[in-house]
């Protein structure tokens, strides 16, 4: 009989998507992956915020411009 | 760093930093700035300078262009301060006033040359902008160090290291991805909570 496994943990997803594991255990991941559509949706997930960091880095204003600073007056 | 007791030199962890959970809100902000308070107004700036000045690069204008943008913007909220609709939706204001500005300036500097220069527009030249704007919401609402440690890790371009976070946010090296994992998966659920 074969027994279907549960989703990887999101954080293990979130691994496997960043590139932190191992060859055998993100292979692994990869068929647990394929085999489930919650993991996919997972990753797809994953994929987007990862792609909206890419998209619109935060970079620093660079230091010769006018600080921007103002004191609010209470009112 | 070590020490000496009884003349044993004893290996001894660094203090503990006081963790960034510990961070005001932007309500809190907010309400402390409408009440004049400096501080409050200088901690705002520095949890969104870098939002705004992205915004207004990625919306066409240049490093200079985009710096100036940024200090309207800010002006701009010093000034509607007492006008806020929701304070839990600062990044959203933040980001819109900072891509009208840089299309105002586009469409401003776009007068001085020749009509036939002048490119078409896209009709939106930013299409994930609803994404961006969804993002940086549950993040500021997320706030603290999970959103501290989401955007160092997916949003800084400089890309620190986990070493350096650990140092930065006084964790063990080690509980950084888990940590991360957590705060990406609150996220997420956060996201999905307030789109239903």
């Amino acid at each position: 009989m074969t027994t279907r496994s549960t989703p990887p943990r999101f954080t293990t997803l979130l691994d496997w998507v960043d590139g932190r594991l191992d060859a055998d255990t993100a292979a692994e991941v990869a068929d647990q992956v394929a085999a489930s559509d919650e993991a996919q949706e997972t990753v797809e997930w994953i994929e987007e915020f990862r792609a909206a960091g890419a998209a619109m880095p935060l970079a620093a204003k660079p230091s010769a411009t006018r600080p921007v600073s103002s004191t609010p007056e209470a009112m | 760093m070590t020490t000496t007791v009884e003349g044993v030199t004893q290996l001894r962890p660094p203090a503990p930093r006081p963790l960034a959970t510990a961070q005001p809100s932007d309500g809190e902000l907010l309400a402390r700035c409408r009440r004049g308070d400096g501080s409050a107004w200088d901690l705002l700036v520095k949890r969104y300078e870098r939002l705004v000045y992205a915004v207004a690069l990625r919306n066409g204008v240049d490093a200079e262009d985009a710096a100036d943008i940024t200090q309207t913007v800010f002006v701009a909220l010093l000034d509607a301060l007492h006008r806020l609709e929701d304070d839990t939706k600062l990044a959203s204001w933040l980001m819109t006033v900072a891509r009208r500005q840089a299309w105002r300036l586009r469409s401003t500097s776009r007068r001085t040359v020749p009509l036939e220069q002048i490119a078409e527009p896209a009709a939106d030249p930013y299409p994930d902008w609803e994404t961006q704007v969804v993002l940086h919401d549950a993040l500021t609402a997320l706030g603290g160090t999970c959103r501290e440690l989401l955007l160092a890790l997916y949003f800084d371009p400089d890309e620190p290291s986990y070493a350096e976070l650990a140092e930065r946010f006084g964790r063990a090296i080690g509980g950084i991805g888990p940590m991360r994992g957590r705060c990406l998966e609150r996220l997420r659920s956060m996201i999905a909570e307030d789109s239903r």
